[in-house]
């Protein structure tokens, strides 16, 4: 007797172990929904805090696939010249917004100025730019067109032409992969 | 111990991830949280002076770089020796200095319990924002004083560049980490006692 009551009384409790477990997850599933959005934003807020090596490869890859073929180019650089020095910086700039803006839409749909976004996404843009800047440094020293014998202001017409190309191949080549 | 029925630990997916942060939270002492940002790092003890960069930070590396620049640029005798040494020298001078800091602070947040990648990144992360602010101050203070101009030949920037980049880092980087690591270390004994 005492043991097919304690069997029924193991019974019982397996049952509601089991009410319990599907209780627990409906529960889940309901705060799922509710937080659905919330937890969208933590996500890519998450992707765009961390900056990766991974990251870092995919502009390292992007700045050279499409930087070398127009660092290597001789027309390129003998077009540099004709050019004004303040319409290279402003063509610099109008890219620098333009890879915001493309970073931006990297990791959310919208436009919305969120402070807490906007600090991660110019730290991000900080790394982005800083990355480039290595690598085309390298790049420009590897063309010769960062030498001691070179001016001042002919290194910096060189580095903001090169730049601008770096940042727009590092963009593009995340923009491609996703 | 009793070991917990097998029906519990076949769970839902999700609970892995939280069995893994709480497993983190068990082993390290210390949890840094930024206030603002959100940002928690688990570690065996305090290393907020590496992980966060703040308001106080920036401004005391902009101090010190103002300072270091003040001093090697108002004293003829220091800025005249300083440009007597060979460029090449002054690139090992600084390799070693920026690599040695970079494997010292990272050793840092490896022994505080984060993987050799982390570390690496947490250490260079940091350092990467002083010697930013380091460079912007280093060529406006060159430009100022008119030690740096369009014409110059680029061996010249170079040179004057490296060796000011040195006198910032001798005040920026100690006042930064230094004051950085100091406060941490009070507030963490301020909780402890509490």
């Amino acid at each position: 007797m005492k043991k097919s009551k304690n069997s029924k009384k193991e019974d019982i409790k397996e049952e509601l172990d089991e009410i319990r477990e599907k209780e627990e997850k409906l529960l889940r599933q309901i705060s799922k929904d509710i937080n659905k959005d919330k937890i969208q934003q933590q996500k890519t807020f998450k992707e765009v805090e961390h900056f990766s090596f991974n990251d870092f490869s995919q502009i390292l890859i992007g700045c050279c696939v499409f930087g070398l073929p127009t660092f290597i180019n001789t027309s390129f650089w003998d077009y540099i010249p004709h050019m004004k020095t303040n319409l290279l910086f402003y063509i610099h700039a109008f890219f620098i917004l333009a890879v915001v803006l493309a970073l931006n839409y990297e990791f959310r749909d919208s436009i919305s100025a969120d402070p807490w976004f906007l600090r991660k996404l110019v730290m991000r843009f900080f790394f982005t730019y800083f990355s480039v800047f290595m690598i085309i440094v390298l790049l420009l020293i590897l063309v010769n067109k960062m030498t001691y014998s070179l001016t001042n202001i002919e290194i910096l017409r060189n580095y903001l032409a090169a730049q601008s190309v770096g940042m727009f191949g590092a963009v593009t080549f995340s923009f491609l992969k996703k | 111990m009793k070991k917990k029925p097998s029906k519990q630990k076949k769970g839902n997916k999700k609970s892995k991830n939280t069995g893994k942060i709480k497993s983190q939270e068990n082993k390290s002492s210390h949890i840094s949280h930024h206030l603002s940002t959100g940002e928690i790092y688990f570690s065996k003890y305090n290393i907020d002076f590496l992980v966060f960069f703040k308001v106080q930070d920036f401004l005391l590396s902009l101090f010190g770089s103002i300072l270091g620049l003040a001093v090697w640029l108002l004293s003829p005798t220091l800025l005249g020796l300083s440009l007597l040494v060979d460029l090449n020298l002054l690139y090992i001078i600084l390799l070693i200095g920026g690599g040695g800091w970079f494997l010292f602070t990272g050793a840092i947040a490896y022994f505080a319990g984060n993987s050799k990648f982390e570390s690496a990144r947490i250490a260079g992360r940091r350092g990467l924002f002083t010697f930013s602010i380091m460079m912007i101050v280093t060529i406006f203070a060159l430009a100022i004083t008119g030690k740096i101009i369009w014409d110059q030949q680029f061996y010249h920037f170079m040179k004057f560049f490296v060796v000011g980049m040195m006198a910032a880092a001798v005040f920026a980087v100690p006042l930064d980490y230094g004051v950085a690591f100091v406060k941490g270390l009070k507030k963490s004994k301020r909780y402890d006692s509490i």
